[in-house]
């Protein structure tokens, strides 16, 4: 009578012990969020696709998003890739990953040189994370210096293909810009929606 | 006559429940010795990485997208002071900056030496040997001779491992870019190009390595237990390498080409001059071994490359066979193709070629060559035993392993043989007959 409730007792604490030994271990092994989710700024002004929007420096149009390996894109992509500064960038994606691309108008909107950075965009996509660009290029209209340099000289108007890294299951609903306004201080953001 | 053989020992029984100051000193002793024989690798392993006191670290950083024989290309050397598990100081050096833009005399592999007619290579070029374990030490005698640097060992890590790293460390803003698992790889690409002085990417790298130090020592202890699972686990796949002379428990970290017993094989590639290419391009290895009566064994190694980048990939390819190996046919079907190049060492026999894969194709080269008896006894039988040791740097390959028995044996075990596998780490396959 005696050894039934040891070996009962015995029985249950190990069983508690594993129970929360497992749950501590499962907790701690967890990996840790790597997504950020999209907050939309305050004040961002928002266009459609193929609208055209501006913020004083830069005047941007959203002219679509597509797959990478789609023949189209990937051909711009090659064709243009002599002017950007990571020029030999594959276009195969990690497994579980596609790569989408950004088709971008940008013309300065000053008569002197502005700050432009590409990675200064952001992909919002469709579950609602945002998504840093991997890389970009432009063709002749706003050339390697628009990259290379950071900058946007007057006058430049070109087309901007900016790169984003994302899970296979997800598409894009927005492209963002988000800068520092050098003459006020701040950002200004400019939302333009991917989706017709 | 069975009830009265159990009352004594219930009798017993309770005599021994009562409280035996000595069997408690004896059992207390026991488990103290256990704990320390447990915990003293750890403690050792946490004084040996600077987390109890001050220690010195050669610091590479291995751009495995372009991938050389130790894991990758060199991007960064850096010198890093810890102390109680803190950086204390990190200076980085960018491979196209001075000190690391001269020239040094390189020393073997004989196979790599004789291949391309050399004997100094640039230094960001000289992780040549096939393992880090043999690199390690040249390294670190020569940053010492050449720029005093005084290390306690040496810690290579890869963009893979980096990728890793900030899976669990989050995005993290360097100079209000912000950069994530997702780009950091294209954002330390980028940085390279952008500065020919390399200025950018090493601002990168001291800004990534604080950031990350930074959140090591204020995370939670999910993160911490996620981030050692993460090294631990990027260890095993010879993402992170660590050469500490004396250390147990982290030596088994230092990517040492370690030949088994049995039959055994390493593809040791550089990717010479072809950029960016290696996550693209996916690496298949096919084997099939024929065992002849007199145990020895007739050997087809096809390491074949699947280019899925939008330009050529070139690779000088080595496979580090057991030695005695005698090649007798080499096959490619690449568009540019110069081998095999055999050297013998000791413990192995190499066979090299530099094979050009055009873009979005494939290519592959075969070697045929018979190796001596590489088989043990076991029980009745006779075991074949294939080891497949993975290069540092490699994300994953495909490996599809046949092996025939001689011809009227009858096969009693068959392990890891017959279908492709999808491989991460080291492969192992067994075959016992009789």
């Amino acid at each position: 009578m005696r050894a039934i409730p040891r070996a009962l007792l015995a029985a249950v604490l190990i069983c508690a012990i594993a129970v929360v030994a497992a749950a501590l271990l499962s907790g701690l092994q967890s990996t840790p969020q790597d997504n950020i989710r999209y907050v939309a700024p305050v004040g961002a002004a928002r266009a459609t696709l193929g609208q055209t929007i501006g913020n004083g420096y830069v005047s941007l149009r959203l002219n679509g998003v597509s797959d990478a390996n789609s023949p189209t894109t990937s051909d711009i992509w090659i064709s243009d890739s002599s002017y950007a500064p990571l020029q030999r960038f594959p276009l195969a994606p990690p497994e579980g990953s596609k790569y989408l691309v950004a088709n971008v108008t940008v013309t300065s909107a000053q008569n002197v040189s502005e700050p432009f950075r590409f990675s200064d965009f952001r992909l919002v996509g469709s579950d609602g994370n945002a998504y840093y660009p991997n890389n970009a290029v432009c063709d002749q209209g706003c050339s390697a210096t628009v990259l290379r340099n950071y900058t946007l000289t007057p006058g430049q108007h070109g087309d901007l293909y900016v790169l984003f890294s994302v899970p296979s299951n997800i598409s894009a609903t927005q492209i963002v810009y988000s800068a520092s306004d050098p003459a006020h201080g701040g950002q200004t953001a400019l939302e333009l929606n991917a989706e017709s | 006559m069975q009830t009265r053989t159990q009352r004594p020992s219930a009798g017993k029984r309770m005599t021994d429940d009562r409280p035996s100051w000595k069997s408690i000193y004896v059992i207390s002793a026991v488990l103290l010795l256990l704990l320390a024989s447990v915990a003293f690798p750890f403690i050792e392993s946490a004084n040996t990485l600077g987390f109890l006191g001050e220690k010195s670290y050669l610091v590479i950083l291995n751009d495995n997208t372009e991938i050389r024989n130790t894991g990758g290309l060199m991007a960064c050397i850096g010198l890093l002071n810890v102390s109680d598990g803190a950086i204390t100081s990190f200076s980085v050096y960018s491979h196209d900056s001075a000190p690391f833009n001269t020239t040094m005399t390189v020393s073997g592999p004989e196979s790599f030496l004789k291949f391309f007619n050399i004997t100094s290579l640039n230094w960001s070029d000289v992780n040549v040997q096939y393992d880090f374990a043999t690199f390690a030490p040249i390294m670190e005698s020569s940053v010492q001779h050449e720029l005093g640097w005084k290390v306690d060992g040496t810690i290579a890590l890869d963009f893979t491992a980096l990728a890793e790293i900030m899976k669990i460390t989050g995005p993290l803003v360097v100079d209000s870019q912000t950069i994530t698992s997702r780009n950091v790889v294209d954002c330390l690409h980028y940085a390279t190009m952008i500065s020919s002085s390399g200025n950018a990417l090493t601002h990168l790298i001291r800004g990534l390595a604080f950031k990350i130090s930074a959140q090591l020592h204020d995370e939670s202890l999910q993160n911490s237990v996620a981030l050692l699972n993460a090294l631990r686990a990027m260890g095993d796949q010879k993402h992170v390498l660590l050469y500490v002379p004396g250390n147990a428990l982290l030596g088994s970290f230092d990517g040492a080409l370690s030949k088994p017993p049995g039959d055994y094989i390493s593809v040791v590639d550089a990717n010479l001059g072809a950029a960016y290419s290696d996550f693209a391009v996916n690496r298949s290895l096919t084997y099939s071994v024929q065992i002849l009566s007199d145990g020895s064994q007739i050997s087809h190694l096809t390491v074949a490359y699947d280019n899925q980048c939008w330009w050529n990939y070139t690779v000088f390819s080595t496979a580090l066979v057991p030695a005695g190996a005698t090649l007798f046919a080499t096959n490619s079907t690449a568009s540019s193709f110069q081998g095999a190049l055999v050297s013998n060492y000791s413990a192995f026999t190499t066979f090299s070629s530099l094979i050009t894969v055009p873009a979005n194709s494939t290519a592959s080269v075969t070697y045929s060559y018979t190796l001596p008896r590489q088989l043990s006894a076991s029980g009745v039988g006779s075991r074949y035993d294939l080891c497949v040791q993975k290069q540092a740097g490699i994300n994953d390959y495909t490996i599809s392993a046949n092996v025939t028995a001689p011809v009227g044996a009858h096969v009693l075990v068959s392990q890891g043989l017959g279908q492709a596998t999808q491989e991460q780490g080291d492969f192992h396959a067994t075959l016992i007959y009789r």
